[in-house]
């Protein structure tokens, strides 16, 4: 069995960016790694790599669930403060970078749930057996699965690109 | 000759197959230019994706906190971090006043019961277009002294056709009251100071926080340490007459103020859900920043479901 507090060091930023691409706030994304963690210590899961990333994926389901509830959930981006860690940029180079974020939200958006989990998990560090695993996706299968999230983000990604310019070059 | 397919390449390239199986996809590709071309395509659609993805990452860099902080914190408060925290307090503080009603008839339970048999219980009101705020200047003067212990609870305003300010087309808010007399003593334990709503401003980087066009009767705040923003809680009232307050701090903070409110008030205080407010980061012991999760609240004698409606009115200055 893995220990948790070495998993804890190692795989923290993983989760947190796991969680972060479901639920696109930072704070929050934090919380719930913790919360991961917590739970992982309480319970003593057998596999506890996969176990982390499917409680991660519940508990990120549930904020979404209460994010829609309470219709709160872009207040709470707009609200959060300038990270602390955060480079200095321009004006400039800021609003490209949130055209780039954007646009691969939206290509994100066009995957499908479960290609899109895939890819995240995938991302996220998690072998293809433990993917398969949380997933429910035979292990031969998650590698058909991997090559068509990969092929369909970049595809619309490169067509949210193509309509970005065009669009500006009409304007 | 068979070709290698492409999930195939993908897992080669992911490192997921076993050492026969890369031997095997090895000694295809040295001798297969094609699979070669498809294989250089695969690992640039691999790469292009991690690029992508890596611009969809946490900004700041990510470390964990202590694990020892994490060890020391048990699994309830865990899995109520946030609004689970407050939730837990708020129903055992409601149970705890459920079960005060039962048992003591005292006299605080029987002026309570008299005080809402006086008045109609539900009115409604209707935000309106937005009014001139009147947040300041506030009104000082401790309100536990407009209310000795004994007296009938003050009133502190008559006329219920004051418009309330609405937010756009924002639609109209029906506020339903529970109980319609005041309830006005101010028994926050900790000390704390009635400031001008300008001093408060400074003190909470304008962040006191208010519902609009509610009158602010008074702003307290509970200075907790040099380096962290003060506990505030800002009281308003409706056009009903009744107080509503509004708490803002950390979350375990005002926690722990809601709890003793509903404690002391019984169970026909009602709470809105809390909202996030800007966090804090405060120095650690190491140095590094520690995020202070801070949240606000709207307490009041209101149907929780008003209460939710007027916390969605907060504004923080």
């Amino acid at each position: 069995m893995d220990n948790i507090e070495s998993l804890y060091q190692t795989m923290y930023g993983s989760v947190v960016r796991f969680l972060y691409r479901k639920v696109w706030d930072e704070d929050r994304a934090e919380d719930l790694a913790q919360e991961v963690f917590i739970r992982a210590m309480a319970h003593q899961p057998e596999k506890p790599r996969a176990w982390i990333f499917a409680v991660a994926a519940n508990l990120a389901r549930d904020e979404a669930r209460a994010a829609i509830r309470r219709k709160k959930h872009l207040t709470l981006l707009s609200n959060d403060p300038i990270p602390l860690s955060s480079p200095s940029r321009t004006a400039h180079e800021s609003v490209e970078r949130q055209e780039q974020v954007a646009q691969v939200q939206q290509a994100l958006s066009c995957l499908s749930k479960r290609d899109r989990e895939v890819l995240l998990l995938w991302d996220a560090g998690l072998s293809y057996p433990e993917i398969a695993g949380q997933t429910g996706l035979a292990v031969g299968a998650v590698g058909t699965t991997l090559a068509r999230a990969r092929k369909r983000l970049v595809d619309a990604h490169d067509q949210t690109d193509r309509e970005e310019q065009s669009h500006a070059a009409h304007s | 000759m068979r070709h290698i397919p492409d999930e195939e390449l993908h897992a080669y390239l992911d490192q997921a197959l076993s050492r026969s199986q890369c031997v095997e996809i090895e000694c295809h590709l040295a001798d297969c230019p094609r699979c070669r071309a498809l294989r250089d395509d695969l690992a640039s659609l691999r790469d292009r994706t991690t690029a992508l993805l890596g611009l969809v990452s946490p900004q700041r860099v990510t470390v964990p906190p202590p694990f020892s902080a994490l060890r020391a914190r048990p699994l309830a408060r865990s899995r109520w971090k946030i609004y689970g925290t407050y939730a837990a307090a708020l129903t055992a503080a409601v149970l705890a006043g459920f079960a005060g009603h039962s048992i003591l008839d005292d006299k605080a339970m029987t002026d309570a019961k008299r005080s809402v048999s006086a008045d109609p219980p539900i009115e409604s009101l209707v935000f309106a277009p937005e009014p001139v705020p009147t947040a300041s200047p506030i009104r000082t003067q401790s309100l536990q002294a407009a209310s000795p212990a004994g007296a009938s609870p003050a009133r502190l305003a008559d006329d219920r056709s004051i418009a309330l300010p609405g937010r756009g087309d924002a639609p109209p808010l029906d506020i339903r009251s529970i109980g319609s007399e005041l309830e006005i003593e101010l028994d926050f334990g900790g000390l704390w100071e009635t400031v001008p709503w300008e001093e408060a401003a400074a003190l909470t980087e304008n962040l006191v926080p208010r519902i609009a066009g509610l009158p602010v009767v008074e702003v307290r705040v509970q200075q907790r340490s040099a380096t962290e923003r003060p506990l505030v809680v800002v009281t308003q009232q409706d056009p009903n007459g009744n107080l509503v307050r509004t708490i803002e701090g950390p979350v375990g903070a005002v926690a722990l103020l809601v709890t003793q409110q509903i404690s002391r008030h019984g169970p026909s205080w009602g709470t809105s859900e809390p909202t996030r407010t800007r966090p804090e980061y405060l120095p650690a012991e190491d140095g590094s920043p520690r995020r202070s999760i801070r949240v606000a609240t709207v307490m009041g004698r209101l149907a929780v479901d008003s209460l939710n409606l007027l916390r969605e009115r907060l504004t923080l200055r």
